[in-house]
């Protein structure tokens, strides 16, 4: 897909958003892992 | 401020993390963060709660509360618009769609309503939702627009954060908790209307019907007045209801009755530097009544 202006002008945005998705799903992990192994 | 494109009302938003952080009202949320944690700390054997899951539980909260007020500054834009105290505010200067901002908003408060269910309880998350249906529809919605009492009922939502830090812990309301609730719920009606009192103009241009906007100053000032002597039994009630002991009910007495003095003030001045200076010592009145309760425990 050719790389549009609106792909520059969005992409930090994007990554940003990324990160943020990215940053939830590892805090479920841990919580998750948390109350695994403390049974709760 | 930056250009915006419009095009087919796809704004090219160039809005910084800094606008969209903005959108949270971050000093609403350190007070929500502060007395939340004073929910949590109080309640039953804090310590059983994993400290990582009490970290994520206040997140949770403070972005949830962030949340509400990012669809707050949606709803209100135009309010916002003609107030000078809010014209500065990142959608009356257009620096994003509109759109963006009530997606960041709603995002963020599924989010945080889910994240507090899985980390904790669902009393909790259940608690979390309401306090956020409750200032979106009740409060920003319904109440603000339309009944100068819409800081007296609205201000519930406000109130609800050490309630939710108790429900964290115990997985339950009780009347501790709901101690906790009624000390933000009667301190919030003198507090706003101080500000209101002083930023009257701000309010009659933008049209909101705040009590001295309809009442007139000196029936706002009666009322303040009320809430201020409730406060006295109210800041005392967590002694009555034995989770805190006599060290916190002599300061809340003490920071009671000069909040009440800061009131009187108010009633005899005819300018608006006591309605500031109330407004200023109504703030650290809060802290001051939520930080004894939690030294009283240690």
């Amino acid at each position: 897909m050719p790389i549009e202006k609106l792909h520059k002008t969005k992409k930090k945005k994007n990554l940003t958003v990324l990160a943020i998705i990215a940053a939830w799903i590892v805090i479920i992990w841990i919580v998750t892992m948390i109350k695994v192994n403390h049974g709760s | 401020m930056k250009e915006i494109d419009i095009d087919n009302n796809n704004i090219l938003s160039e809005a910084s993390v800094s606008d969209y952080f903005s959108l949270l009202k971050p000093r609403v949320m350190s007070l929500v963060v502060f007395t939340g944690f004073a929910g949590l700390w109080l309640a039953p054997n804090p310590l059983e709660l994993h400290p990582v899951l009490a970290i994520v539980a206040i997140a949770c909260l403070a972005i949830n509360a962030g949340a509400a007020g990012a669809i707050n500054m949606w709803y209100d834009r135009d309010i916002d618009a003609v107030m000078k105290r809010t014209e500065n505010r990142a959608l009356p200067l257009n620096k994003m769609h509109p759109d963006e901002a009530l997606t960041f908003g709603i995002v963020l408060s599924v989010l945080s309503v889910m994240m507090m269910g899985i980390a904790t309880n669902w009393v909790a998350a259940g608690l979390l939702a309401f306090a956020n249906f409750f200032y979106v529809f009740i409060y920003t919605m319904w109440l603000k627009r339309s009944t100068p009492q819409n800081i007296v009922i609205g201000g519930a939502a406000g109130a609800f954060p050490p309630m939710i830090g108790w429900a964290a812990v115990t997985g339950d309301i009780t009347m501790a908790s709901i101690s906790l609730f009624a000390i933000i719920f009667f301190w919030t009606p003198p507090h706003f209307w101080a500000l209101a009192l002083f930023a009257n103009a701000d309010y009659q241009r933008a049209k909101v019907p705040m009590l001295p906007v309809t009442h007139g100053e000196a029936h706002t000032k009666m009322q303040m007045m009320v809430y201020s002597i409730i406060m006295i039994p109210i800041s005392a009630a967590p002694y009555f209801l034995d989770i805190a002991g006599k060290g916190y009910l002599i300061a809340a007495l003490i920071l009671s009755a000069f909040f009440l003095f800061t009131n009187i003030r108010v009633l005899f001045d005819k300018t608006y530097k006591s309605a500031k200076l109330m407004f200023s010592y109504s703030v650290f009145y809060l802290f001051a009544l939520f930080l004894a309760l939690m030294i009283d425990k240690v």
